[in-house]
């Protein structure tokens, strides 16, 4: 049962110094309450990941979503700007659209036909006035349109702020676009066939938790080990925003035509490659010739799912049949990863139902990546 | 309607292909089928009726040319 005062008390041992800090408080890990206050104050009053551009790639293309029980629709308007609204009709607050498609020229309310633009503007309320009569001074269709949601679009990924009151999203975004400048204006293209996703049984914390720190790798994935040794990475930190991983030595797989890499990059990238955790909810990895990016869907206290999209720096290379078996090997090679992932994420889930658990004690060294992470969603509920 | 066997039958086969494509997301077939309609009611009433679908389904298939020619037509029926 969350307790609020106990709560503060837990967090504020949460935000000592990474030598000192106890982890975050098992009740947030398994209980609906600390779900139902993340809602409020991770994923509504700040910017959390929605799903992918490529959800909605086409003029017309839309794209439910759902954040923990927001009903949320990605629509691609006629000028190729990705916009975010309530998936819900103004008129009897009924879902508009149940599944991914293209709408065609307006967005039509399955119910009693009320139609919306793609910017979201009212378009048409038939027999609204009486059958055959399709306006009424009662309803303005200036002032009933779809309810937008912030947004914006980085690298891709969909980001949206349910509450309107976070910093605007460049703001927000800045560090990231900074750390990563070499990639971040580059086009990118999706992998229509390398996606996948996995259902978890953990907290979509943990997740997060597992993929910033280095630490584990080589008792984890030895066949990264293989190639990238513990002391090949660096840590990632960047406190309020991100964290992660790098290493020094990537290799691209030689089993087959390489990958094209992105034009003219710094030399630094030819081995280098990071991992990073952008709070809440998205996991990203970037290379010299791919990026993936894992949004995670926190469904339940105790059930996340991963979803892991692949894109490459030529349309040809992400979606050319030249390059399929490449792609197969490559999506296939980074699923083995995760998967090994998955006994230890669900094994941290199983162990905070321990009643002597006490959030657990951090490598000062090894696991400060985990602890900027612990240290950011402590300050965001406390 | 006006009462002719020939236009209860074209009435009558029109609401079959009607319910044939409701839910198959064939919007330009159904604009077409609701024209149709429109153009077999005197009623004033029924008219709009059907050109309001008409215009509804137009306006999903993004047929511009035909959601005008709706809007004008619904304008000089009292329905827009």
């Amino acid at each position: 049962m969350l307790e609020l005062g106990t709560l503060a008390r837990e967090l504020a041992a949460v935000t000592r110094p990474v030598g000192e800090a106890r982890g975050l408080p098992s009740a947030l890990y398994t209980d609906a309450a600390a779900l139902e206050l993340e809602r409020k104050r991770v994923f509504s009053d700040g910017w959390a990941c929605i799903g992918l551009g490529s959800d909605a790639p086409a003029p017309g293309d839309v794209c439910p979503v759902d954040l923990l029980g927001m009903p949320l629709l990605l629509v691609r308007d006629k000028t190729g700007t990705l916009r975010v609204f309530e998936n819900v009709c103004r008129h009897r607050g009924m879902i508009l659209v149940a599944q991914k498609r293209n709408v065609g020229g307006v967005i039509r309310c399955p119910y009693h036909s009320w139609c919306y633009s793609h910017n979201g503007q009212l378009r048409a309320t038939p027999h609204v006035g009486g059958p055959g009569i399709n306006v009424h001074d009662s309803i303005a269709p200036q002032d009933t349109g779809l309810t937008p949601v912030r947004s914006g679009v980085f690298m891709d990924m969909v980001f949206v702020n349910i509450s309107g009151t976070a910093p605007d999203f460049d703001t927000w975004i800045a560090p990231l676009r900074t750390r990563w400048a070499d990639f971040a204006d580059r086009p990118l293209h999706h992998a229509a066939g390398s996606g996948f996703s996995l259902d978890v049984a953990c907290n979509w914390k943990l997740a997060i938790e597992n993929y910033c720190e280095s630490y584990h790798l080589p008792w984890v994935h030895p066949g990264l080990n293989s190639y990238s040794r513990l002391e090949d990475h660096y840590h990632i930190e960047h406190p309020g925003a991100f964290s992660g991983q790098g290493t020094r030595v990537y290799a691209p797989a030689q089993d087959g035509t390489p990958f094209p890499d992105f034009p003219d990059l710094p030399k630094v990238w030819d081995r280098q490659a990071e991992y990073v955790a952008l709070y809440p909810n998205v996991m990203v990895g970037i290379h010299r010739d791919h990026m993936f990016a894992i949004h995670l869907d926190p469904l339940a206290p105790d059930r996340t799912v991963e979803r892991v999209e692949i894109y490459y720096t030529t349309p040809e290379a992400a979606n050319g049949p030249d390059m399929t078996t490449e792609r197969t090997a490559n999506a296939a090679r980074w699923k083995e990863v995760f998967v090994e992932d998955i006994f230890v994420v669900e094994g941290m889930q199983r162990g905070r139902r321990a009643p002597g658990f006490d959030g657990g004690r951090f490598s000062a060294v090894m696991d400060s990546p985990t602890h900027c992470f612990h240290d950011w969603l402590a300050r965001r509920l406390g | 309607m006006t009462g002719s066997h020939a236009d209860l039958a074209e009435a009558a086969s029109l609401d079959a292909e009607l319910r044939r494509l409701h839910g198959s997301g064939d919007a330009r077939a159904l604009t077409t089928l609701h024209l149709q309609a429109a153009a077999l009611m005197p009623a004033p009433g029924a008219r709009r009726f059907h050109l309001t679908h008409a215009w509804v389904y137009a306006l999903v298939a993004g047929d511009s040319e035909r959601v005008d020619h709706l809007e004008r037509e619904l304008r000089a029926a009292g329905g827009l």
